[in-house]
């Protein structure tokens, strides 16, 4: 079962921030959205009980699904203070759950209708259309990401200091994710093996990325980290277009938007003070839909891949091409379109850089339009990008210690063995000519054993 | 006594672990990399020698793979 990157964060933190942060109805129902299905089927179910429930009986409910998934949604459950595990019977071993301080807060979301009431004091709408402000984050979010590839030199005007210190911050934050190596002394980004994969995930597994980054270098300040995680997941609940004025906010609110603003997430405006909206992409935050499923043809963007390898992209985005270019071959590129070519050397070279087969073939299939055969991936071409990947793996070489020669010592290869085994480094053994290959961060270890072993027999 | 050496596991199939082998026959006595053929699909190699192994079976395989041709004219 995968578990969304927030909640996986949220299990993290101490069960009173976590108590903190699921109080505000807001926040309640965002984290209800992002549960697994399994999960939310639990919820809904215990939701109104107060009374222990045996475990045997929850399982039992979902008859017929994977008891590990099972497992999984009651130990997020669990780990996202919804239940306590409790004994059914004092002495006795019959466990069961109950339901937590956190569920009647929880009972108000699900029977909430409209809104829910938001604490961020939000007093302002957005006055032009809801369509240009989209654009925009879009945009942003795109201008950040191909400064990140090297691809846009400075997206923040000269004279903005907050912007670029707001900037520098992200450069920081995706550092610190081991997105990127930053070169102090040339002023340049080099984007690392994470950072490819990271540029192939869909948007809100990016977003959380960089926001966990954000919220992990708060940590031990509990108050602002449920502060920031409040006004996160209350935010992703707000109509596109809300907003209120910046200097309200406490600072390190107002450091957050700022970050939320490179993100594409808050737009400033500046009268006579500075205002910030949030923008329709903070819905992405907790929708907890894949970008597929939010609607056909990604954001109105299209690649068709034909079985000659021919890749075809109806776009006018630059990331997007930015992105292909990275395992294919560029053949032609015009306004709205782009004409490329998946072939051996431009997948080698992605492979290299730390992109997987499984991840460039994840990628396309998102551009594939429901109901049109024609774009669907074809399957030759799914086959070759992994035997290409395959072939970079024909050769594989490790640093080991070979360990030979134990003559008629039985009992001291099968110790070198079993302490291999229990160090995770063992690569290889032959029992007849007892010989086994260790990797190297083990030989000191095994030296030694083998010298202790050496010594006690004599 | 045991005996522990150090060098690089080398894992493939066996078509190129003939490759290597050959590699290793034509080199003079002193320059032999190959410390121990293990079995069909692991040798156990001198640690210098591992980047010019994976170069030379990178070459390798370059050569004995099909290219289409990048010429754009043929489309």
């Amino acid at each position: 079962m995968t578990t969304h990157r927030l909640l996986r964060y949220l299990c993290t933190l101490p069960a009173a921030q976590i108590q903190d942060v699921l109080q505000h109805e807001g926040c309640g129902r965002a984290v209800f959205r992002l549960l697994p299905s399994e999960a939310k089927h639990l919820v809904l179910r215990t939701a109104f009980l107060d009374v222990p429930i045996p475990r045997d009986v929850v399982m039992a409910w979902m008859d017929g699904t994977d008891e590990e998934r099972m497992e999984d949604a009651l130990e997020l459950l669990v780990g996202l203070q919804f239940f306590e595990e409790t004994w059914m019977e004092p002495g006795r071993k019959k466990t069961g759950i109950v339901a937590s301080n956190v569920v009647p807060g929880l009972r108000r979301v699900l029977c909430a209708t409209g809104p829910p009431r938001s604490t961020l004091g939000l007093s302002l709408e957005w006055h032009q259309d809801i369509h240009t402000m989209d654009r925009w984050s879009k945009n942003r979010w795109e201008s950040f990401l191909l400064y990140l590839l090297g691809a846009m030199k400075q997206p923040w005007k000269d004279e903005d200091g907050a912007e670029r210190e707001a900037f520098k911050k992200m450069e920081t934050l995706t550092e610190q994710a081991e997105l990127v190596k930053v070169s102090r002394k040339e002023g340049t980004l080099t984007v690392t093996e994470k950072g490819f994969q990271f540029l192939l995930q869909q948007q809100s597994e990016q977003l959380w990325l960089l926001l966990q980054c954000c919220l992990m270098e708060l940590a031990g300040k509990d108050e602002q980290v449920v502060t920031m995680l409040s006004l996160l997941l209350e935010s992703s609940c707000l109509p596109p277009g809300a907003g209120g004025v910046l200097e309200q906010k406490k600072n390190e609110e107002r450091k957050l938007l700022r970050v939320l603003s490179i993100m594409g997430l808050v737009m400033m405006e500046t009268r006579e003070d500075t205002l910030y909206f949030f923008t329709p992409m903070t819905a992405l935050l907790c929708s907890g839909q894949s970008v597929q499923q939010q609607g056909a043809g990604v954001q109105g963007h299209r690649v068709v891949v034909e079985t000659n390898f021919r890749l075809y992209a109806y776009t006018s985005s630059r990331l997007l091409v930015t992105i292909l270019t990275m395992f294919c071959r560029e053949v032609y590129r015009l306004p709205a379109l782009f004409v490329g070519e998946l072939n051996r050397e431009a997948a080698k070279i992605a492979f290299r850089q730390g992109i997987k087969a499984s991840q460039v073939v994840s990628f396309l299939r998102r551009y594939e339009s429901s109901g049109n055969i024609e774009s669907v991936l074809p399957e030759n071409v799914v086959q070759q990008l992994f035997a290409w990947e395959d072939e970079l793996n024909r050769v594989r070489l490790q640093d080991a210690v070979l360990y030979q020669d134990f003559t008629s010592d039985g009992a001291l290869y099968e110790s070198v063995l079993r302490q291999a085994n229990e160090s995770q480094h063992f690569l290889w053994k032959d029992g007849e000519h007892m010989q086994v290959v260790v990797a190297l961060p083990a030989h000191r270890q095994i030296s030694e054993f083998i010298k202790q072993s050496s010594s006690r027999g004599k | 006594m045991v005996v522990a050496k150090k060098g690089v596991l080398l894992t493939c199939d066996p078509t190129v672990k003939v490759f290597v082998m050959q590699m290793n026959e034509k080199k003079s006595p002193d320059k032999k990399f190959v410390l121990a053929d293990l079995d069909e699909t692991h040798l156990f190699v001198h640690k210098s020698a591992a980047e010019e192994v994976r170069h030379q079976v990178e070459q390798f395989l370059d050569k004995n793979t099909y290219q289409k041709p990048d010429n754009v004219e043929d489309y």
